[in-house]
């Protein structure tokens, strides 16, 4: 096995990735091949160095608190309820009109594929203001 | 989901994730004190939208998902704020926690150097106690790729911290020139 073929095997080695049997491999070559003992010391010393250079940040003690407070603030802080009400509101009135204009004209065939618009788009607008109402007060 | 259930459920999510989207926030901005205000908005974020999460996907993939967005947006307007040159954005991926700074320096400027996604991957990858499964969850890649990305970067890496060695060997001044002058 050519060296340039070790080269990624000394990176897996390296972060211990390496299987039993291809750090073995690694192993018999590194014995007698001096390029990549050093490619591989090389690895080595910057994992290191990189180990060290990033230890685990933590998050300050007082992080749950501030966010427990932010939460609170959020929860009472105003908000315009009713003006989504009254444009949900104003929405069904337009559809209960438009259903009337168009039962008035039944016999004509148009009219039920018109109905049939009518009555999907109500009930993708129930839907939206039932997912609405869950998202705002379903932390109460 | 009721609102006492709902409570126990984020105060779940929030103890198992704080802190590691508090890590892939800093390994995304850069700055410990930036990642803390970015995970503060995400758990708020991820409290308003819980009643609401409907499990298409997994939870995690979930909360990662609006870690990564709250980050990459906050970074877009800090970007808009301040000019950057190229070099000072890519230093800014690096989290400044170091407490060996100083001596870090070259090392903190050659992954500065590196391409955003690599220099990304081997942050995070020393972060999450080098777990390539964990880098793959938090960036939504595949583990292969994280791979990849993790071998290129030390390849590169090494290769630039070569060169600064060089360059610096070759600038220390000779004394014997030094006299003749």
């Amino acid at each position: 096995m050519p060296c340039h073929e070790f080269e990624d095997l000394i990176l897996d080695y390296c972060e211990g990735a390496a299987s039993p049997a291809d750090g073995a491999l690694l192993e018999s070559h590194i014995a007698v091949c001096g390029g990549c003992r050093a490619r591989l010391a090389m690895q080595q010393e910057l994992d290191l160095r990189l180990s060290k250079s990033f230890p685990r940040p933590a998050l300050s003690p007082a992080f749950a608190a501030r966010l427990a407070a932010r939460m609170e603030q959020q929860r009472h802080a105003p908000r315009l309820l009713w003006l989504p009400r009254i444009l949900d509101g104003i929405g069904y009135l337009s559809l209960a009109s438009a259903a009337g204009c168009l039962i008035q004209q039944l016999p004509h065939p148009g009219t039920w594929i018109g109905l049939a618009a009518l009555a999907a788009s109500a009930a993708f607008c129930l839907w939206e203001t039932g997912k609405a109402l869950r998202a705002a007060y379903g932390h109460r | 989901m009721d609102g006492v259930s709902g409570n126990q459920a984020f105060e779940r999510l929030l103890d198992e994730y704080r802190d590691k989207v508090f890590r892939l926030a800093c390994s995304l901005l850069g700055d410990e004190a930036a990642a803390e205000d970015a995970a503060q908005e995400i758990f708020l974020k991820v409290w308003k939208a819980l009643p609401s999460f409907r499990g298409e996907s997994s939870v995690s993939t979930w909360i990662y998902a609006i870690a990564r967005n709250t980050c990459l947006t906050r970074r877009r307007v800090a970007a808009d704020r301040r000019t950057f040159s190229l070099d000072e954005a890519n230093a800014a991926e690096i989290p400044s926690h170091d407490p060996t700074a100083a001596s870090n320096t070259d090392l903190r400027a050659a992954i500065g150097r590196l391409p955003a996604k690599y220099a990304r991957v081997l942050v995070l990858f020393y972060l999450e106690d080098r777990s390539y499964q964990q880098v793959a969850l938090a960036l939504d890649l595949p583990m292969g790729t994280v791979k990849t990305y993790l071998h290129r970067a030390k390849k590169e890496l090494a290769l630039l911290l070569a060169a600064q060695t060089t360059r610096k060997e070759n600038a220390i001044p000779c004394p014997a020139m030094n006299s003749k002058i």
